[in-house]
């Protein structure tokens, strides 16, 4: 954090260089430019920036340039392998910034990824192709094609920790990942893994050796527990690593190879490990010609054991490199390794006490002295207070656990303070079994302890003020599943709503209105993302805690986000502050222990967080259930069905429609007119309280959303389906001699007409249906055709009147039909959604382009004379009956009954009284009729 | 002016994310950041619970009804990345899995029944799937519209098949009557987008831009025939924009009105005249559109602390 530790490893007598730094952020990355031109340039990246620093021939490493455009903390950069001006960075802001270092004010390019970027890495062969890695997948860009990744790799399920491209074959790459395996991709074909190779942990890094075609690994052991070594594999073979690399004592953090001279083919590794050495490996001749005839007798050294110890005195504070062993290292190229001192693993005291997360919940850092090596915490929890000095023998943190001992103003009881230091010292000895420190863990063991002897009390005294504080053990528990990166892009989760379902139900749902928002800002909105949720956390260090102790983790350990489980009562509803005693307690109960008998303890209050309340909004609506049920229809008799449906909404209370209805039937009655006056010369359709009042009507109540009353407008002035049909064979017969009497009755009405006198009766008696009229326009008015043209245009209204009453008022205009069949389906869906099925068919009759023709079952029968296909007794063609009784041998005409298996049947009364007695078929074809008929229908 | 119906205690053990009842209105479903999906059956006041699904790891943000043509199906999506499509068949099962997003899926709307079986799904991986259940084979096939939104998709919708084709010869329109499959969406590039399919592939056909931060929820107002198209939608902003449009290419928009606090929700009524709007702050709105074409909140269903304090003391 504070230094950068430089080693040049050519030349022995170098010591090491320690650049102190100005800054509070960690260095997150570090590499050295790659080309000889600017080979003294290393960028770092600290939290937001990427940080360019030139190596000075004085030993110093001057800052030079600072870029910054991220917004979030930087992940990983990479120099590009040829270009010595561009570098690539990305972070967990999703971008990834292409920079060229001689315009440091903005990147030179900018790769907008949906999720947040772990790793990048140019490819060593192609210039433009650069490589990141997101969670689990790839994306490849091409850096002139910045728009979208040029090829999406879904890796890995899990997190990826190292991303390689291979030095040979530009198409491959090698990732690593938290799932134990080590994939190896060739980019163009994406889809699949080219081979895996299974670890028993989870990988670290995997990079291509420069020679052959070899790999190496770094695992992350579990728990930190397990094997800390290196190994070589051959990618050709894949079941077991070539070679090990034993020696480190602690995972390793990163390695590099770098070539001992220019011209020579001998390799080095040099490793960093978090055991705070630094360690060269020759790889010997030999071992490299391994990956081709694969002797298993490698041999290699540490050359160097460059190693990290702390000094006993906290003098020096810092990380310092003490040369082991000097031994022969020449000149090389490139010249200077970096040692990137970020250890997770505090050393001394000193730093420890540095480390140590202040935020603990209740507790207070009192005196931290390093010199003395001993330390003050003051615990406190509801009434009890714990005053404990804890100081560290000279040896630790190795093997040497820290003395505890209770100061004055402990508050406790003897036995809970015997309790308490039990606890402590177990906790401690685990840690400094291991050399770890145990500061922390011991003070986090200390307040959780606290916590239950604290709980314990409460449940023993007064039941309904227990869980005061809010309980931080179950935050610890659940790492917080919000918050992470990837959520800052997810929306902040909706807790009220409201929707408006089926017709005229508003469903609702909210908080209670005990739930209000932690925050006492009350200006301050909502958060838009799901992250704030952590953020919001932290900051009211509800979660604080637990998120701060798995931040240090996080690269090794990141929060599982597949499948985020854990407590979900810390995620949104934390974010409301509950200040309602029941709550807390259920949220308390339910947080300590999350047994089934707890949760069904307070079934009654939790349920009550989540409340749906369903509102009948239909009042809002001018459409109305209890019409829909009750309206009539009538084709027939149209006035009587307006004025019944009047009266059915005076029922309801609708006056308005009541008035309606009653136009509608005034408009309806064709003979309104009981006098015909001398103003009478205009069809009644054209009357202004005719088709214009009827077709106003009905716009206006769609734009009133009533389409309740449009339909059934719609509906009475339109026609059947089914009428059509009828009209159609009417007309048939009458047009000729109603075509004469009708073309001739307004045409020659104005000029006072012979047939004046026959109008009146006409009117009522004759008429037809224009569209009709067209279809079956016959040679009998040919000679009037003219004359008919005309007419249509003005007279677009007709009645039928014939002998069966029959009746039908075309009052609406043509070219609206699909306008209003609209109104008709949206109604008719209305009264689906209403379970009013009758309606429903009724409403869909008076379509004029019946949605799709119901078609049941039809059966045919083929005549057993011409193969045609018959669908009565006789066929068409040959005039003959086709059935015959296979008992009397005579033709059926009437009722029929067939076997559908065998074919064979007859009369209806003979087959039954056959079938009484016998099961087989009278034809004697061996069909048993009954039973074959019965399975039949039942498959 | 508005009755309660019901009030259900869904026993959800966290918040609930979003609600709905079925086609007739007999069924609720309900789902919750405590990663369940419950659905009840809702009758004269009373109700019961009628399945319990798990299936998800996640908190689920948005369940949806499908026509019941179809049978009774439910979809659910979630933060875990997934969209689950359940199917009563004597009890509630599993019928479809839908895992191949990148994040987690904030929005599932099921297409009106007219063009089958499908499902559009809006995620933070920023693309947009579209879910077809072939009705022979009952297989599902997905189409996915890589970067719908940049970021995240946020809301979908679709628009009713009823639309009207305005400019269309009637006589025409009644023989033939093509629909054309739309969809909007919103996301958080402050962008409200209108997709449309043509032939096999998906088209992005107008962006409407006018929100200044994230788009919570787009609204596709159902149809009865006016020869209009109307989108609501809401945003961060605080806003509520209503997005008219006679030939579905120029959309003007009218802001309905900023609220005090982000927008989350709004919801059409069937007939498309009032719309319901909710928030963070945790109240409900009704909106009508009056003679003058103006906007006028007609009522207010906040979630009155009276009748929630009766809850508790029932509870108590």
């Amino acid at each position: 954090r504070r230094y950068l530790a430089i080693k040049n490893l050519d030349d022995s007598s170098d010591t090491l260089h320690k650049i102190p730094r100005h800054s509070k952020y960690e260095v997150g990355a570090a590499e050295w430019n790659p080309s000889s031109i600017n080979k003294d340039l290393c960028a770092i990246s600290s939290n937001q920036r990427v940080e360019i620093l030139s190596w000075q021939s004085g030993g110093n490493l001057v800052h030079t340039q600072t870029l910054r455009s991220h917004t979030r903390a930087v992940s990983d950069l990479n120099w590009h392998r040829f270009d010595p001006n561009l570098l690539a960075s990305c972070s967990i802001d999703t971008y990834i910034h292409v920079w060229d270092i001689r315009d440091q004010r903005r990147p030179s390019l900018s790769l907008s990824a949906v999720a947040g970027a772990t790793q990048v890495r140019w490819n060593r062969l192609s210039r433009y192709l650069l490589a990141t890695a997101h969670d689990g997948d790839i994306k490849l860009w091409d850096q002139r094609k910045g728009t979208a990744p040029v090829q999406y790799i879904a890796a890995h399920l899990s997190k990826i920790h190292g991303l390689d491209w291979s030095p040979t074959h530009e198409n491959q790459l090698a990732t690593s990942s938290q799932d134990c395996t080590v994939k190896f991709f060739d980019i163009t074909n994406p889809r699949r893994a080219e081979s895996i190779l299974t670890t028993s942990s989870p990988v670290w890094r995997a990079r291509y050796t420069p020679f052959g075609e070899g790999l190496i690994t770094v695992v992350v052991p579990q728990l930190r527990r397990g094997e800390n070594s290196l190994l070589l594999w051959n990618i050709a073979n894949q079941t077991a690593p070539v070679h090990t690399f034993v020696g480190h004592t602690d995972v390793v953090l990163e390695f590099e190879w770098r070539k001992r001279k220019e011209d020579t083919s001998d390799y080095e590794l040099i490793t960093w490990s978090k055991d705070q050495t630094l360690r060269i490996w020759r790889i010997e001749p030999f071992l490299q010609k391994v990956f081709i005839c694969v002797v298993e007798q490698a041999l290699t050294h540490p050359l160097q054991d460059l190693s990290l110890e702390n000094e006993s005195g906290m003098s020096d504070m810092s990380n310092s490199l003490i040369l082991d062993e000097g031994t022969d290292v020449s000149l090389g190229n490139p010249p200077d390794r970096e040692v990137n001192p970020s250890p997770t693993q505090p050393k001394t005291l000193q730093q420890e006490f540095s480390l140590i997360n202040v935020n603990m919940p209740n507790v207070q850092m009192d005196v931290m002295d390093a010199v003395r090596r001993s330390c003050t915490v003051t615990a406190t929890r509801n009434a009890h207070v714990v005053i404990l000095q804890v100081s560290f023998p000279p040896s630790y943190p190795y093997s040497a656990a820290p003395t505890f001992q209770f100061a004055q103003g402990t508050s406790v009881d003897n036995n809970t303070m015997a309790k308490l230091l039990k606890v402590l010292k177990q906790t401690a000895q685990q840690r400094v079994r291991k050399n770890k420190s145990c500061l922390e863990p011991c003070l986090r063991q200390l307040v959780s302890t606290l916590d239950q002897i604290a709980l314990s009390d409460e449940l023993d005294n007064k039941p309904f003020l227990r869980l005061h504080h809010s309980q931080p053990s179950s935050y610890l528990e659940s790492s917080n599943i919000y918050g992470s990166f990837q959520d800052a892009y997810i929306p902040f989760p909706r807790t009220s709503g409201a929707k408006f379902c089926s017709v005229g139900i508003l469903v609702c749902f909210g908080r209670p209105p005990f739930a209000r928002r932690l925050s006492t800002r009350l200006e301050s909105p909502t958060p838009r993302s799901l992250s704030a949720l952590g953020g919001n956390l932290n900051s009211f260090n509800l979660g604080g805690s637990s998120s701060a102790s798995t931040s240090q983790y996080s690269l090794i350990y990141p929060p599982v986000t597949q499948s985020p489980t854990g407590d979900p009562n810390v995620s949104i509803t934390s974010f409301y502050f509950q200040d309602r005693v029941s709550s807390q307690m259920s949220r308390g109960v339910h947080g300590n222990s999350r047994g089934p008998q707890n949760a069904s303890k307070t079934p009654s209050k939790k349920g009550s967080r989540a409340i749906v309340t369903i509102y009948d909004a239909s009042s809002l609506f001018l459409i109305h259930r209890e019409l829909g049920e009750k309206y009539v229809f009538d084709c027939h008799d149209l006035p009587g069905m307006c004025h019944r449906n009047s009266a059915i909404a005076a029922l309801v209370g609708r006056r308005d429609l009541v008035q309606a209805w009653t136009l509608a039937a005034l408009a309806a009655t064709p003979s309104t007119k009981p006098i015909p006056d001398q103003d009478d010369d205009i069809p009644w359709p054209h009357h202004p309280f005719g088709k214009a009042m009827v077709e106003s009507l009905i716009a206006y109540y769609a734009k009133q959303s009533d389409i309740q009353m449009a339909a059934m407008l719609c509906c009475t002035f339109g026609c059947r389906s089914e009428n059509q049909d009828t009209l159609k064979n009417k007309q048939l017969s009458k047009s000729v001699n109603v075509s004469r009497l009708a073309t001739g009755k307004w045409w020659l009405k104005p000029g006072g007409s012979p047939y004046h006198t026959i109008h009146q009766v006409d009117l009522s008696l004759e008429g037809w249906n224009y569209p009709m009229l067209k279809q079956n326009r016959s040679n009998s008015w040919s000679d009037s055709l003219d004359d008919f043209k005309f007419i249509s245009t003005i007279v677009e209204h007709a009645e039928v009147y014939d002998s069966e009453s029959e009746k039908s008022v075309k009052i609406l205009e043509e070219k609206n039909s699909h306008l209003y069949d609209t109104y008709k389906k949206a109604y008719s869906e209305i009264l689906h959604r209403w379970n009013l099925l009758d309606a429903r068919a009724q409403v869909l009759k008076y379509m004029t382009t019946p949605p799709e023709i119901h078609r049941g079952v039809e059966f045919y029968s083929e005549c057993q004379y011409c193969n045609s296909k018959v669908r009565g007794a006789g066929c068409l063609v040959c005039k003959r009956l086709i059935f015959q009784c296979s008992i009397c041998n005579l033709s059926v005409r009437g009722l029929s009954k067939f076997c559908m298996v065998c074919g064979h049947g007859g009369h209806s009364d003979h087959m039954i009284s056959w079938f009484e007695t016998e099961s087989e078929c009278p034809t004697g074809c061996g069909c048993s009729c009954t039973v074959e008929m019965a399975s039949m229908l039942e498959s | 002016m508005v009755s309660v119906l019901n009030t259900v205690d869904t026993g959800h053990e966290d918040m609930i994310h979003d609600a709905e009842m079925d086609y007739y209105g007999l069924r609720l479903a309900t789902c919750s950041s405590d990663h369940s999906v419950k659905i009840y059956d809702i009758k004269n006041g009373t109700q019961t619970l009628t399945a319990d699904l798990k299936g998800h790891y996640g908190p689920v943000w948005q369940v949806a009804w499908a026509h019941p043509k179809y049978g009774n199906l439910l979809a659910s999506c979630s933060y875990d990345r997934r969209v689950i499509v359940w199917k009563e068949v004597g009890e509630w099962v599993k019928l479809y899995e839908y895992s191949s997003h990148d994040s987690s899926v904030n929005s599932v709307a099921w297409a009106p029944h007219e063009f089958g079986l499908m499902l559009a799904c809006g995620s933070s991986d920023g693309s947009l799937s579209i879910l077809t259940s072939n009705p022979d084979t009952g297989n599902w096939e997905a189409k996915k519209i890589p970067n719908a939104h940049t970021i995240g998709c946020n809301a979908v919708s679709w628009c009713p098949a009823t639309a009207p084709n305005p400019a269309f010869d009637a006589s025409a329109a009644s023989r033939s009557p093509v629909l054309v499959k739309r969809l909007v969406t919103g996301g958080c590039d402050n962008l409200v987008k209108i997709w449309k399919e043509e032939g096999d592939r998906w088209i992005e056909e107008a962006k409407l831009e006018v929100h200044s931060d994230w788009v919570r929820d787009v609204a596709w107002a159902p149809s009865i025939g006016l020869p209009r198209s109307i989108i609501a939608s809401c945003s961060q902003d605080r806003r509520v924009i209503i997005w008219s449009s006679d030939d579905n290419i120029t959309w003007t928009p009218a802001v309905l009105h900023t609220f005090d606090d982000v927008v989350w929700n709004v919801s059409w009524s069937h007939t498309g005249n009032i719309l319901a709007v909710s928030g963070g702050d945790n109240k409900v709105s009704l909106w009508r559109e009056n003679n003058e074409s103006q906007w006028m909140c007609i009522s207010e269903v906040s979630k009155g602390q009276g009748q929630m304090a009766g809850n508790e003391q029932r509870a108590l």
